[in-house]
């Protein structure tokens, strides 16, 4: 998967959404995600899902799918650095039956090789494969102090049943990290 | 022991325990950044609900959407009634519901009921 976002450090996601040429936009947003940002965010998209005729299945995996993304850029976020650098960004857009889920946000260099990994090891996985993986790191119990769960990716890459597209831009300080989640309306 | 009423919220469920019953009832959608932080005060009934329970307990599972946060909070959940069942102080039985058509809460409660070694009743339903 080829992801067309290319991002100047201050046209980020003006840039992204003119490259999503045709696609219908949900919403998309550059700024720092906070609680308060995830819950508008969440409650307008279920506001504008609800007015589509869409499967019922697709809108509550478009939700659950946003959901699970939007915290792991939460999570993950630069906490202790400069408003700049926190800041991220996430769009949600439907095109040609497939939603298309962005986001984008900057990550210690040192975490590439870890993120990509872990993407790549998940992207690998069967279907048979992905719910042993999932039933495995359920079981282990372990759960961050911010809530993180360690089962993201892998909950993104079985409920979109699609690989997770990525890219990392390696800034001066620190590298931009975009993961794209694509789901089919028909699939 | 005392009932336990937790009423639902944009992300977070509705909770209500009724020592008296035996019962125990989660219910709309789980979705809080930290739902450990949300999940102690029903980990906290159940310990206390463990010392004394009824000869049935009962738990009904009925959310529309969960996140991996929660999770691995209503595992910790199941567990903790597993382990109830298993030193035989009470038969608990686990009802998940789901929608007819919603495959990942059908699948999330298999996910369950395969790490769960307790009577897990998967109920499907035209609408929650």
């Amino acid at each position: 998967m080829f992801l067309i976002v290319i991002f100047g450090k201050m046209l980020r996601l003006t840039q992204h959404i003119n490259n999503l040429t045709g696609h219908d936009t949900y919403i998309s947003f550059d700024g720092v995600v906070d609680v308060e940002v995830i819950n508008t965010t969440l409650q307008t998209i279920e506001e504008k899902l609800s007015d589509k005729a869409l499967p019922k299945r697709i809108k509550r995996k478009v939700y659950n799918i946003l959901v699970e993304a939007l915290q792991n850029i939460f999570h993950h976020r630069m906490e202790n650095e400069t408003l700049d650098y926190q800041r991220s960004i996430f769009s949600v857009t439907e095109h040609e039956n497939k939603f298309h889920i962005y986001t984008g946000n900057y990550l210690e260099k040192a975490a590439v090789d870890v993120v990509k990994s872990k993407i790549d090891n998940v992207n690998k996985l069967t279907k048979e494969q992905v719910v042993i993986k999932y039933r495995e790191i359920l079981d282990d119990g372990i759960v961050t102090d911010k809530g993180g769960s360690g089962l993201g990716f892998l909950d993104m890459f079985r409920k979109s049943k699609n690989i997770l597209g990525y890219k990392f831009y390696n800034e001066e300080t620190y590298t931009f990290f975009v993961l794209h989640i694509t789901l089919n309306v028909n699939k | 022991m005392s009932k336990l009423n937790i009423e639902s919220s944009a992300k977070t469920p509705l909770i209500k325990c009724d020592d008296e019953l035996g019962r125990l009832t989660i219910e709309g959608r789980s979705i809080p950044e930290n739902a450990v932080d949300f999940f102690q005060r029903l980990y906290d009934w159940i310990d206390e609900y463990s010392k004394s329970p009824k000869s049935k307990t009962e738990i009904d599972v009925k959310l529309e959407y969960f996140n991996t946060s929660s999770s691995k909070c209503l595992l910790k959940v199941l567990k903790k009634l597993e382990t109830l069942n298993v030193e035989s102080k009470s038969a608990v039985n686990v009802n998940w519901f789901f929608e007819e058509d919603d495959e990942d809460m059908n699948e999330a409660g298999q996910d369950f009921d395969a790490i769960i070694s307790m009577p897990f009743n998967m109920v499907e339903v035209a609408e929650l």
